[in-house]
């Protein structure tokens, strides 16, 4: 029987890092998933989280759709539609760094049959940009599905943050099912 | 808790015939089952905007499912509840691209069976679906949707030894892909 996930690539943000860059990624695999856990430098309380397939941020190529909870909402689901299509549209949210100290965000996302040359492609993707201090506003937890309207394979993965760079000591893993 | 995941199958569509993707005769050594999927549909009919992914158990298409409300995201709409008050003859999410109006995406889910392998209690489970469209009027119509968790109940109380997806209208295209894993606990 043959192992179904497997690590590909795993690290921890240092040096100040701006984006995290997944290239060369083996097309032997069905289906992409990443784990990170990331805080921004930028001085607010959420900072927007890219995905950029194949590194691509032109063509208009990308479309969102999902829902978010915002803690100044009452409790009311926003939903994330009407984004794209667009060149660089914010896939998730992770917390900035007015947050309470030693917060960092979770993310997944899921990219099923990424090396296909037949579809574009979809993302799950998910995030909790919280502050557990309970006074921000602006928490935001995201469940926000991305389409990248290219029937390319993905051959390579890039994350961003914008405004700054990721923080040191958050850490990132690229695995695969097969 | 450790966990341990093996492929078990996978299943990739050739041509334009292919009606119903099934898996049988599933090992009974794990403790979940976890399928992963990415497909679309030949259909070009204008009634068909999307399609429905259509799940059956053990060849099992009577009114045995049950399925739970979910929260579905519409393209221009609000956040809903779908919610089913009957039991059906399958589990059913609206998740399928099809080919009509030039229409270029597929759908994606990632279906989950918790104890599959139990005897002497009902099933349940979760899925995650989406299909976004690539036409802006599609959009604009509510015609593209999500559901971050949705849930279903399959009544019958003996092991799952097959799972079959199929579409309401047309055939698989080719490149649709089906992934089932077994995931163990220890």
């Amino acid at each position: 029987m043959t192992i179904g996930f497997q690590v590909l690539a795993k690290g921890t943000f240092t040096g100040n890092q701006a984006a995290v860059v997944f290239t060369n990624i083996d097309q032997s695999y069905s289906h992409l998933q990443f784990e990170i856990t990331a805080r921004g430098s930028a001085a607010q309380s959420r900072v927007n989280l890219y995905m950029n397939m194949n590194q691509v941020t032109t063509g208009s190529k990308y479309r969102l759709l999902g829902t978010q909870v915002q803690s100044s909402s009452s409790g009311t689901a926003e939903i994330v539609n009407g984004i794209g299509p667009d060149s660089n549209p914010a896939f998730l949210h992770i917390c900035g760094n007015t947050v309470q100290a030693n917060q960092l965000t979770a993310v997944e996302a899921l990219i099923p049959n990424y090396s296909s040359t037949s579809f574009p492609k979809v993302a799950f993707g998910k995030s909790n940009a919280c502050d557990s201090s309970g006074s921000g506003s602006n928490q935001k937890r995201r469940y926000v599905d991305m389409v990248y309207q290219d029937n390319s394979a993905i051959t390579s993965i890039s994350w961003s943050t914008g405004g700054g760079y990721f923080i040191n000591g958050g850490s990132y893993i690229m695995g695969a099912w097969k | 808790m450790a966990e341990a995941t093996e492929l078990i199958a996978e299943q990739v569509v050739s041509g334009t015939s292919t009606n119903q993707i099934t898996f049988s005769s599933i090992p009974q050594t794990y403790d979940d089952l976890k399928f992963i999927m990415q497909y679309m549909s030949t259909g070009t009919s204008s009634s068909w905007e999307y399609d429905y992914l259509t799940t059956n158990f053990n060849g099992d298409t009577t009114n045995a499912y049950y399925q739970q409300g979910f929260m579905r995201i519409k393209g221009n709409n609000d956040p809903k509840p779908n919610m089913q008050t009957s039991l059906q003859s399958r589990v059913s999410y609206d998740s399928i691209g099809t080919s009509y109006n030039g229409q270029s995406n597929p759908g994606i889910c990632e279906f989950n069976i918790p104890r599959y392998s139990d005897s002497g209690r009902m099933k349940e489970g979760t899925a995650r679906f989406a299909w976004l469209s690539s036409i802006d009027s599609d959009w604009n119509n509510g015609y593209s949707l999500t559901a971050p968790i949705a849930f279903w109940v399959y009544t019958p109380t003996g092991p799952i030894t097959q799972v079959s997806f199929k579409g309401l209208s047309a055939n698989w295209k080719a490149g649709s892909k089906f992934s089932l894993y077994g995931i163990s606990n220890s």
